[in-house]
């Protein structure tokens, strides 16, 4: 009869072995321990339990609801930091915090409406609620068969990516478009940086392709607030996060 | 007393069952050994320890640090593809070797920033480390208020737009992306994708570029360098690659 597992080769007890269930099963059990899923409260739990992990063991983390593995150096994501919120009645803004500071890009996607009276409003972002005049964006915009450019320099108290239609535009129209912050693990100080693609309509079809940046020195990025210049977001608007580490 | 466990029904052994502990553990462990997460050093030990996967099965391989899962009859990556190079001093180039030829989409996320004297500088690549004349590009430019376009064709390397440069102001870095589709060769030739880019240029104009372009060889794809038109990227520069099969 085999003496190991087929896939994981943990020893299994055979009849010849000294009656002593202890020594019996300790071996399997400790394999088994090693490659299931251990569930921890904070990465510090997971750290003190596994003191010496081996290149692609896992573990879920409750404080972060993530999920890693260890890559032989470091315990990595095995799932990207994901958040997600869906208006069901207007609000003021969508608001994430406690993102985490290391993730090498954080990727931003809505579909939006505004409550206001207006053909379009502004989708606008703050990172980490700062509100100075350091954002600065530009943007190429075709409508109909129009093309323009331009450019929002050091007047800007948050970040522009985008128009979303208004409460007079046509019923149940939302905006859909994604926002890449390039660096948010910050691998320089100075200026972060992100690009956005959005759809839209004015009187025509709209589409807008941007980018932007902070500058100012500020650091240890972990909030994304995105608003509309006027009023709220309407009911149905969403907006989710998404994230890898280094 | 369960004769087996409620989620994933394993045996449980009896206290009615001969005293054998190895028929008595056997099920049970075999159950256990199929549905927790083996890990093993490459693709073949694991296809070796689990010649017939089944659905759902997962399975973690050092060499290429990915999880994966067999479904739809083969194994399919849990977590993508990834590499990260963060520059800790001024390099030519930044290059990636040995991608998985099999990724469907492959996507690079880069903040990049130039050594030469100039407020922006054309940043390129090449696949495989080609440098025939098999690139082609097509780009939009909005800068200020102004728009351009601009074309590339057989061009011995492809532009993904521009970075900032040393006349720049001290700490700006341009930041992008390049959406790679079919980097595992479902035609033959014409490797192509679309980036959209944005930075800094003359008199401190900002400027976003939106294009497109292709690579005029047969695959396997595996390589990507990055570089500037001339000098190097300096400390601080970061790509990101992240694929998926």
């Amino acid at each position: 009869m085999a003496t190991t597992t087929d896939i994981n080769n943990w020893p299994l007890p055979t009849r010849s072995d000294a009656s002593n269930m202890e020594t019996a099963m300790t071996g399997f059990a400790n394999g088994v321990d090693a490659r299931a899923n251990p569930i921890f409260a904070t990465t510090a739990a997971r750290n003190a339990a596994i003191p010496s992990p081996t290149p692609g063991q896992e573990a879920f983390v409750t404080a972060d609801n993530s999920k890693y593995y260890y890559n032989g150096s470091a315990w990595k994501l095995l799932t990207p930091y994901r958040r997600e919120s869906t208006a069901s009645g207007s609000v003021a803004n969508f608001d994430f915090q406690n993102i985490p500071t290391g993730l090498t890009s954080l990727r931003i996607n809505w579909t939006l409406r505004g409550t206001t009276a207006v053909l379009n409003v502004q989708n606008r972002f703050k990172i980490n609620n700062v509100a100075d005049t350091s954002y600065d964006g530009i943007y190429a915009q075709t409508e109909s068969t129009g093309i323009f450019s331009n450019e929002l320099l050091g007047e800007e108290s948050s970040g522009f990516i985008g128009h979303s239609p208004g409460s007079t535009a046509v019923a149940n129209l939302f905006s859909a478009g994604y926002l890449e912050v390039i660096a948010w693990n910050q691998p320089h100080i100075f200026y972060t940086s992100w690009i956005w693609h959005t759809q839209g309509k004015n009187t025509s079809e709209m589409f807008q392709s941007g980018g932007g940046r902070y500058a100012n020195s500020f650091g240890g990025w972990n909030r994304v607030t995105l608003f509309p210049d006027t009023g709220s977001w309407a009911t149905g608007s969403m907006v989710s996060i998404e994230g890898w580490d280094v | 007393m369960a004769t087996s466990t409620p989620i994933n029904g394993w045996s449980i052994p009896q206290l009615a069952d001969v005293a054998n502990i190895e028929t008595a553990i056997t099920s049970f462990a075999s159950g256990v050994d199929s549905r927790v997460n083996p890990i093993f050093a490459n693709n073949a030990a694991r296809d070796s320890a689990i010649p017939s996967p089944t659905a759902g099965q997962e399975c973690f391989v050092t060499t290429d640090n990915i999880k994966y899962v067999y479904r739809n009859s083969t194994w399919k990556m849990l977590s993508p593809y990834r590499s990260v190079v963060v520059t800790g001093g001024t390099v030519s180039s930044i290059d990636f070797s040995s991608i998985p030829s099999t990724l469907r989409s492959l996507r690079v996320y880069h903040t990049l920033r130039g050594d030469t004297a100039a407020v922006a500088i054309n940043v390129r690549m090449r696949i495989n480390g080609s440098s025939s004349s098999v690139y082609q590009s097509q780009g939009m430019v909005g800068s200020g208020a102004g728009t351009s376009a601009a074309a590339e064709n057989s061009s011995t390397s492809a532009s993904f737009g521009s970075a900032t440069a040393a006349n720049q102001t001290a700490g700006q870095y341009a930041a992008g992306i390049i959406n790679f589709y079919g980097w595992n060769s479902p035609h033959t030739h014409f490797l192509s994708w679309h980036f959209l880019n944005e930075g800094r240029g003359s008199g401190g104009a900002m400027f976003v570029e939106v294009g497109g372009g292709s690579f005029n060889a047969t695959g396997p794809y595996t390589s990507l360098t990055f570089f500037p038109v001339s000098g190097g990227f300096i400390t601080g520069s970061q790509i990101v690659l992240e694929g998926w099969d």
